[in-house]
């Protein structure tokens, strides 16, 4: 008696010390985890009683999953592998189609109090086989007696809530089956997402104009992952990049929206428009595309009327403008004519210059000539006031971004 | 069974620090546990039926004279099953003769048909019925050879005594066991 009371208090002694080491390691290893490794807490079992060959038996284990737990991501894969073994694997192994196992789990929250469904999951040991789950499918050896149990749609959590699962295991066996002691293990599995995001921009026609600083820039991207993390735009130009407000695009599924006025220390050329993302996982992916920076204004070239050249009623006007980028605003291209008076042009209001009045004839209209792809007008100077005299000639012409040019 | 789980929950917790996420697919949690298997039972029913692993809820007797066998046929075909152990067997019968003096021979025959048809004996030994009224008997036989190609099993009474000796065996207790592994 005495003997078996020592050795009950060794054993105690040794639970509890291994106890400690592991509730100490546990506790390091939380403090210093950021890998993906998943905690299931609360094991039970396996449970299964003694059964006879050719018949079929039900094992059944429990767990809880519980997502506070840093190391618990959401979205886990539910994902069991099984493992019966022979006692005596040397002369009796265990051989494919010995067992066929099915199951179930009923799953339960609020500290196992709610059940929230069931959930039924198939097995197999076919090898190879594909583990087939929106993280990624993985294909897998499969030894002797070795069943993969999983449920495509299946996860580990349920919402918000920490899960605590009892699953139910119907192990059929072979009526050929050798008779003796068996092992059983099941290990939870899960899969690491090693497909990256798919990231589309999807109006890369948006990008065919120019753009310049205090442009108003959105566009809309396709991002998809059932991990995704984070997502972001940028300019990139040698200078310094830029970054765009982003949102998801409500009532859209996986459509974000990117939008930002191009600031004005942004440079002229063609940059690259990152759109990078990112999942849980670490995987990430881009798509690009160019954005051309327009700020040169059109030049103006002037062809009539010529300089010092003396017009009478009729003067010419004709302007050669181009602009090589993004295009002339031909609604925006103007002249004027102001008088040169005592040496001084008058001023652009056509106020008098001290006891004289000047003409200005303010910005007036030229039209584009598709025949000779200029900006033409025959100026009728009766019609403009316009007496004899020296008079200045200015032109102004604009991009369709709006960058302006001066001829004066 | 308590002890057995705390000592797999400390399995289970040195297990989760080991392991570090490296491929695709990684395992994070081992739950274990045992299972004793035993033989099949084969139980004989009415209708000359073998059940297998289903005792029979009602019984039948069935009358055998010398020279006339009473087979019992699994009613399910195992489309050629193989074994890897030769089948050590306990043969369970209640039966009586119509005159039990001196104890009259019965041959209980263990066997199975492979899926050409040919009726191959597992093991087969005589029994020795001693009683006029319905009385059990068993004997264990180890098996000769390891069962191949298995379809339909098959247990066999044989009166061995002389035309006028009758056996009346019931199916109630009647059944074959299979205990374990010639060695």
């Amino acid at each position: 008696m005495k003997k078996q009371i020592i050795t009950t208090k060794i054993r105690k002694l040794l639970i509890s010390i291994s106890l400690t080491i592991a509730i100490i390691f546990s506790l390091l290893s939380m403090a210093t985890s950021v890998s993906a490794d998943r905690v299931i807490d609360n094991i039970e079992g396996i449970y299964i009683e003694d059964f006879v060959a050719g018949s079929t038996a039900q094992a059944n284990f429990s767990y809880s999953y519980l997502r506070d737990r840093p190391e618990n991501p959401d979205d886990s894969p539910l994902i069991f592998r099984i493992n019966i073994t022979s006692s005596d694997d040397e002369n009796f192994p265990v051989w494919k189609g010995d067992f066929e196992v099915s199951g179930f789990i009923k799953r339960y929250i609020l500290f196992g109090l709610i059940p929230v469904g069931e959930e039924h999951f198939t097995c197999n040991e076919q090898e190879p086989q594909t583990i087939i789950h929106p993280l990624g499918n993985e294909t897998v050896n499969v030894k002797n007696g070795t069943f993969y149990c999983f449920d495509p749609e299946g996860n580990l959590d349920f919402g918000d809530f920490n899960a605590y699962d009892e699953v139910f295991l119907n192990i059929k066996s072979h009526p050929a089956l050798w008779p003796g002691e068996y092992g059983l293990s099941v290990e939870l599995y899960y899969l690491t997402d090693t497909y990256s995001p798919i990231v589309n921009i999807l109006d890369k026609f948006y990008f065919d104009r120019y753009f310049r600083d205090g442009s108003y820039v959105d566009f809309e991207v396709e991002i998809i992952d059932v991990n995704l993390n984070d997502y972001w735009a940028k300019i990139i130009t040698p200078n310094k990049n830029f970054s765009f407000a982003k949102q998801e695009k409500q009532g859209y599924e996986n459509i974000y929206e990117f939008f930002q006025t191009i600031p004005n220390d942004i440079i002229e050329g063609d940059f690259e428009v990152l759109v990078t993302a990112v999942d849980d996982f670490g995987n990430n992916a881009t798509d690009n595309i160019t954005i051309k920076i327009d700020l040169t204004p059109p030049t103006i070239e002037l062809l009539s009327p010529e300089e010092g050249k003396v017009y009478s009623e009729i003067l010419p006007i004709e302007l050669n403008i181009t602009d090589e980028k993004s295009g002339v605003n031909k609604t925006s291209v103007k002249f004027r004519l102001r008088e040169i008076a005592n040496g001084t042009i008058c001023p652009e209001t056509g106020v008098p210059i001290g006891n004289y009045s000047c003409v200005n004839t303010g910005w007036l209209n030229i039209e584009f000539d598709e025949i000779t792809e200029t900006f033409t007008k025959q100026l009728n100077t009766t019609e403009y006031n316009l007496s004899s005299g020296e008079y200045w000639f200015d032109a102004r012409a604009e991009d369709i971004l709006g960058n302006l040019a001066y001829l004066e | 069974m308590k002890k057995k789980i705390i000592v797999i929950g400390i399995i289970i917790s040195v297990l989760l620090i080991g392991i570090v996420s490296a491929s695709l697919l990684d395992f994070f949690g081992k739950i274990t546990g045992s299972v004793e298997v035993k033989g099949p039972v084969f139980y004989a029913a009415p209708g000359k039926v073998l059940l297998v692993n289903e005792e029979p809820s009602t019984y039948a007797t069935y009358e055998a004279r010398d020279g006339n066998a009473i087979v019992f046929w699994t009613e399910e075909n195992l489309g050629g099953i193989d074994f890897n152990y030769i089948p050590k067997v306990d043969l369970y019968i209640r039966a009586k003769v119509n005159n039990a003096t001196p104890s009259k021979p019965l041959e209980l025959i263990f066997g199975y048909s492979d899926t050409s048809g040919i009726m191959i004996d597992i093991c087969s030994l005589n029994m020795d019925i001693s009683t006029e009224e319905l009385d059990d008997y068993y004997i264990s036989c180890d098996g000769l050879s390891i069962p191949q190609d298995v379809d339909e099993f098959y247990y066999k009474m044989q009166g061995k005594g002389s035309q006028d000796i009758e056996y009346e065996i019931s199916t109630e207790n009647t059944k074959v066991e299979i205990i374990g592994v010639v060695e």
